[in-house]
């Protein structure tokens, strides 16, 4: 049985410089596809990647266990992808859409059930080619910001809205606003990467 | 959308896809997806997209050599203690996020405290009244030469020592001049005692050589 985080971390603490590299083995991977699906540039996630565990090891004396260790570790990997993204000069003021007029332009270009009835839940049984994974996180990077961090932290990190609130200091309503948001961009968007014209109409039949 | 229906329950469809939602939400959502095709397409639809982008960012993650990545990692790093100031900053910052309830109220008790505090330190320009007045408040000790006094050491448990001084003079002894009693003792006991000489001195010793 794999020794949990708490354990590791008491263990670094007392000089088990093994511990460290159990935890960064253990989550060294879900925090590059982090910084990547932020970054959109394999060698910049590299780079943030590994300046998140270096942080993570120089600021443990600071980690009092308030928060869960990899709640605290992604919030470490989210404050570097910004600020690498902010020193990018990235598109600014690409933030908060509130719910009401964008969800209908959302609703419109995501063209309900397309990815569903073709891909399946299974992406194995899709035969997902190395280009169709490029062009995935073509489209991860083009969702905004405050999007694609929210989506990350949930389909990377498997993270709990409210562990995605404490992350990012945002509430758990507005975890659950840009989350949808955000899925329905990234369904409009794969649509498009995949030339999906199946397009329907958002009216139901209830 | 044009559908009452399925304009209430849309925000709904994410955090149920989360399992997120409560078991009353949940299954008043199952309902409308059972009779919404279009909720329900939504739903696989957002399922499908999950699956495509966590397998996508793993067939990424396997182009990383991991073994050379951890072991750069521990390579980079060395136990060396922060600065003070960036100590404080994180200190600061980890309690703003994680205890903000028990930060804020620490301030504002520090802020009231403060409040307080200053303006009655401000408005204390002196000895407090009292019997302590001269105790912390002493200008000058002199010992008048002329007086008879005699010490009364008390000793306390704790090895301090409580010095008294008494008139030495004694209650039958007989008429003493000015230089013998005048400022013996302390208070009223003084006072009296001056009083007493006065009233014993000749006219000639009470007006002085003239």
């Amino acid at each position: 049985m794999a020794t949990d985080d708490i354990t590791l971390v008491g263990r670094l603490r007392s000089g088990d410089q093994r511990a460290y590299k159990q935890l960064v083995e253990r989550y060294q991977r879900k925090v590059y596809g982090m910084a990547l699906g932020m970054l959109r540039n394999k060698e910049d996630a590299h780079d943030a990647a590994q300046e998140a565990f270096v942080r993570v090891y120089r600021y443990l004396p600071f980690f009092k266990g308030d928060a869960s260790f990899y709640t605290w570790l992604f919030r470490i990997v989210n404050n570097i992808c910004i600020d690498m993204l902010r020193k990018k000069g990235g598109p600014k003021g690409r933030f908060e859409i509130e719910f009401d007029e964008a969800v209908k332009r959302d609703i419109a270009e995501a063209q309900i059930g397309t990815l569903g009835s073709m891909l399946g839940t299974n992406p194995q049984k899709s035969a997902l080619r190395k280009e169709l994974a490029e062009k995935i996180m073509d489209a991860i990077g083009d969702l905004p910001e405050n999007h694609r961090q929210v989506l990350l932290l949930r389909e990377v990190e498997g993270m709990s809205y409210e562990d995605i609130a404490r992350t990012i200091g945002i509430k758990t309503g507005t975890v659950m606003s840009r989350l949808f948001h955000a899925r329905l961009k990234m369904q409009a968007i794969l649509n498009r990467y995949l030339e999906l014209d199946e397009a329907k109409s958002g009216v139901g039949s209830e | 959308m044009k559908n009452p229906a399925r304009e209430k329950f849309l925000p709904q469809l994410s955090p149920y896809v989360d399992g997120e939602l409560s078991p009353e939400e949940r299954q008043q959502v199952e309902q409308h997806l059972q009779n919404n095709k279009d909720s329900a397409a939504q739903v696989a639809d957002f399922r499908a997209a999950d699956a495509l982008m966590r397998h996508a960012i793993d067939l990424q993650a396997d182009e990383v050599d991991w073994k050379k990545f951890a072991d750069d990692v521990m390579a980079k790093v060395s136990p060396e203690e922060l600065p003070f100031f960036e100590r404080v900053k994180i200190t600061l910052s980890e309690m703003y996020l994680y205890q903000r309830g028990p930060l804020v109220a620490g301030f504002v008790g520090a802020a009231v405290a403060i409040a307080i505090t200053v303006p009655l330190l401000i408005s204390f320009n002196g000895t407090p009244e009292g019997y302590a007045n001269s105790k912390v408040a002493v200008q000058q000790v002199t010992v008048e030469e002329a007086a008879e006094i005699r010490p009364v050491v008390m000793e306390t448990d704790q090895g301090d020592a409580i010095i008294w001084t008494i008139d030495a003079k004694e209650p039958a002894r007989p008429t003493l001049g000015p230089t013998e009693t005048d400022g013996g003792g302390a208070g009223p006991k003084k006072k009296q005692s001056s009083e007493e000489n006065e009233e014993e001195l000749t006219p000639k010793e009470k007006e002085g050589p003239l």
